[in-house]
């Protein structure tokens, strides 16, 4: 079992790093699933454990400029959970300007680790060298099955997000009123995120949004909704960090909150189950 | 003693407070012909942050014959550093605010610190004098390796380590410097994120560590003072010598002010549970402890308790050296508050030796006291040997480790100590 992986690009560097930021606000432990081609970062729900919330696939040859890996298996795959918020702070220097190199390794020392290795480059020509060796715990093959690509449910409707930016005001204030957010989308392109306690109901509407697809297409005045927790949904509005073109919405009524994020070099998914009335 | 201190020097000595109540919760200033020396120490004794202004710091400053000759008494005072930097944190500070004027009185029951506006507004503050005291320090410590370094670059390099991290241990060879987390902390080193760093030695303006050392401080202690020499772009000079010793971060500004933190070191040999290496430490503290007799035979009220020089050889001896060590600890506030009363008595009490006395205490009592096998005899034949040792003894250092969350009893003790709550691992009342 062997893992390397070196980043050099500065850009890379930082989207790599914001895609675990965003993560370690979402999730607290968090699966690596490596294999020849894309490297994914999984998260299973914490109190439900079998199910996923959060699923993301970086593609390899885009943020790496080498990556070597042999797994154990024919799969030809590596499994192995870390704590999300230590891999965030080891690559927390990758905003600095002067880092030169970000290496990835899996080593033995003590208990197997990831190794993270920063080469930066300080003012007087030397250099610096930091490792960060991060505790992993290795999933054998038998465990594997429950980190498998998750079945997205059927949406009843999907729709692009607004401005992200304004989405996450506007629920940071809501977050005060009330713990539970709905959320609804219809067919006309409305969505309406709504929170209400023992004295005030607030809703707030977005109007004219692009519709992707809606599962229903003979009732026109279709209206899907689901509750969800309003802290899990705005910490995944962090994301704004990323400078992201769209963010996909789907419904599933009175089930699941489900936010995508597809752009070319990664891909990532956040299941929000809604909780009961 | 009288001064003023314009306003561009407001913000450093602002900055200043500010950086010594990350340390300790009391100011001593001690006025003298040339300087003004502010000085604080935390409660543990591991470090002592002091900062010199020089009268060249000030627009002026005035320090008669008159207090010269209270100078060493009823000069030097101690306040409470938290009302202290109140005062500086007003937001009014930056504009209009002109200049700022100090008196302190010999003997008065407060210093007078007056802020001066622009707009011939003035404000008062009158911050209550808790004592008249002095810090009694050794600042001679010894330090055979130097390290300077860019200010800038150290606390860049201090950045990699998490926030939580507290102590960090540092590596010093001759061709780099590795900072690193310390290895043997409580915590499950499996656990836990591990982050090294090296440092070329082009990166220092001085590189003087002879064969190199490897030693562990508190991090934690040292970022505040490093956030004030990145912010006055001072290089930091580190002076250390060897582990268990006391290490010292200085900085200095020509001539006008300076500043020295001294903080103790940990000694990683007495964690690794080498009964050489323990043996040793507890050799250091009797060094330490016969240099201080003088001065404690003069607390009466002080229960600390002398080691019996006699047992010292002994294979039980370090056994009896924990419970010891824990009254002691317990009872160091209490210490240190006696101590400058008779400062003027007291030369050998160095805060710089307790510090190393506690720091290898601690080492030796974190490693040791969980693992501690109860074994009750040679501790009654000490004392029917040694009749003079036994009344050195006070009732806790007789009484097991497990024990100590007892109250002291200042009781008499008729030669012998007694036991309140039996160990339940059957240590057994002394009575003979």
């Amino acid at each position: 079992m062997k893992f390397r992986g070196k980043i050099i690009d500065p850009h890379c560097m930082k989207q790599f790093y914001s895609i675990v930021i965003i993560l370690s606000k979402l999730c607290r432990n968090v699966v690596l699933r490596l294999s020849s081609t894309k490297l994914y970062l999984i998260a299973s729900n914490e109190s439900n454990s079998n199910q996923i919330s959060v699923w993301s696939v970086l593609d390899q040859q885009s943020f790496f400029k080498d990556y070597d890996m042999i797994g154990e298996t024919e799969s030809n795959e590596i499994l192995f959970s870390l704590p999300i918020d230590m891999l965030a702070s080891s690559l927390s220097s990758a905003k600095q300007t002067n880092l030169k190199t970000l290496k990835m390794k899996l080593t033995d020392k003590l208990s197997p680790c990831l190794t993270i290795e920063l080469d930066l480059e300080s003012q007087v020509s030397s250099k610096q060298l930091c490792t960060h060796d991060i505790p992993v715990s290795v999933i054998l093959p038998k465990d594997w099955s429950a980190y498998k690509e998750p079945t997205i449910p059927a949406h009843n409707i999907s729709v692009v997000m607004p401005s992200i930016r304004v989405v996450r005001h506007i629920v940071d204030k809501m977050k005060r009123i009330g713990p539970r957010l709905i959320v609804s989308l219809d067919s006309s392109g409305k969505m309406v995120l709504g929170v209400s306690n023992l004295s005030a109901t607030v809703d707030t509407h977005f109007i004219g949004l692009e519709i992707v697809s809606v599962h229903n297409l003979t009732d026109k005045e279709n209206k899907y909704s689901t509750v969800v927790d309003i802290k899990k949904f705005s910490q995944f509005l962090n994301c704004e960090t990323l400078n992201l073109s769209k963010i996909l919405c789907h419904v599933v009524e009175g089930m699941l909150l489900h936010c995508s994020i597809e752009e070319d070099e990664y891909v990532l998914h956040y299941f929000l189950s809604g909780i009961d009335d | 003693m009288k001064c003023v201190i314009p306003r561009q020097n407001l913000k450093i000595l602002s900055r200043a407070l500010n950086t010594m109540c990350r340390i300790g919760e009391d100011l001593y200033i001690e006025p003298n012909s040339t300087q003004l020396i502010m000085h604080t120490t935390n409660s543990w004794h591991t470090v002592y942050a002091w900062f010199t202004f020089d009268s060249s710091f000030f627009s002026s400053y005035y320090f008669t014959e008159d207090d010269e000759q209270n100078s060493e008494n009823s000069l030097k005072c101690k306040i409470s550093l938290k009302s202290c930097i109140t005062i500086f944190k007003s937001p009014h500070l930056s504009r209009c605010l002109e200049s700022c004027h100090m008196e302190i009185k010999s003997n008065a029951d407060t210093i007078t610190i007056q802020l001066r506006y622009s707009n011939f507004c003035v404000k008062t503050h009158l911050i209550p004098v808790l004592e008249y005291s002095a810090l009694q320090v050794n600042q001679n410590v010894d330090t055979s390796h130097v390290l300077c370094i860019d200010s800038k670059v150290l606390s860049a390099a201090v950045k990699h380590f998490q926030n939580s991290e507290t102590d960090i241990t540092l590596i010093v060879t001759t061709e780099k410097v590795i900072l690193k987390t310390h290895s043997e902390s409580c915590r499950d080193i499996r656990q836990m994120l591990r982050t090294e760093l090296s440092l070329q030695s082009s990166e220092f303006d001085i590189y003087d560590v002879g064969e190199g050392c490897c030693i562990t401080f508190s991090l934690k202690e040292i970022r505040p003072l490093l956030a004030f020499a990145e912010h006055m772009t001072l290089p930091v000079i580190i002076r250390f010598s060897s582990p268990g010793m006391p290490m010292v971060f200085g900085l200095k500004n020509g001539l006008t002010f300076e500043s020295q933190y001294i903080l103790s070191t940990m000694n990683d040999n007495a964690i690794s549970g080498d009964a050489n290496s323990i043996r040793l430490n507890i050799n250091a503290i009797e060094n330490t402890q016969s240099t201080n007799e003088q001065p404690e035979n003069l607390l009466p009220n002080i229960n600390r308790t002398q080691l019996a020089s006699s047992s010292l050889r002994t294979p039980m001896r370090v056994q009896v050296e924990y419970p010891d060590s824990i009254s002691r600890k317990r009872k160091h506030p209490s210490t240190s508050q006696q101590t400058p009363k008779i400062a003027n008595s007291i030369n050998s009490i160095s805060v710089i030796e307790q510090f190393r006395e506690e720091c290898l205490e601690e080492d030796v009592l974190l490693s040791q006291v969980a693992d501690f096998h109860v074994d009750n005899e040679p501790i009654k034949t000490h004392v029917n040997k040694n009749s003079n040792f036994t009344q050195e003894f006070s009732d806790t250092a007789l009484v097991f480790a497990r024990c100590h969350s007892l109250p002291i009893r200042n009781s008499p003790i008729k030669g012998k100590g007694k036991v309140l709550v039996y160990d339940s691992d059957g240590l057994i009342d002394d009575s003979d």
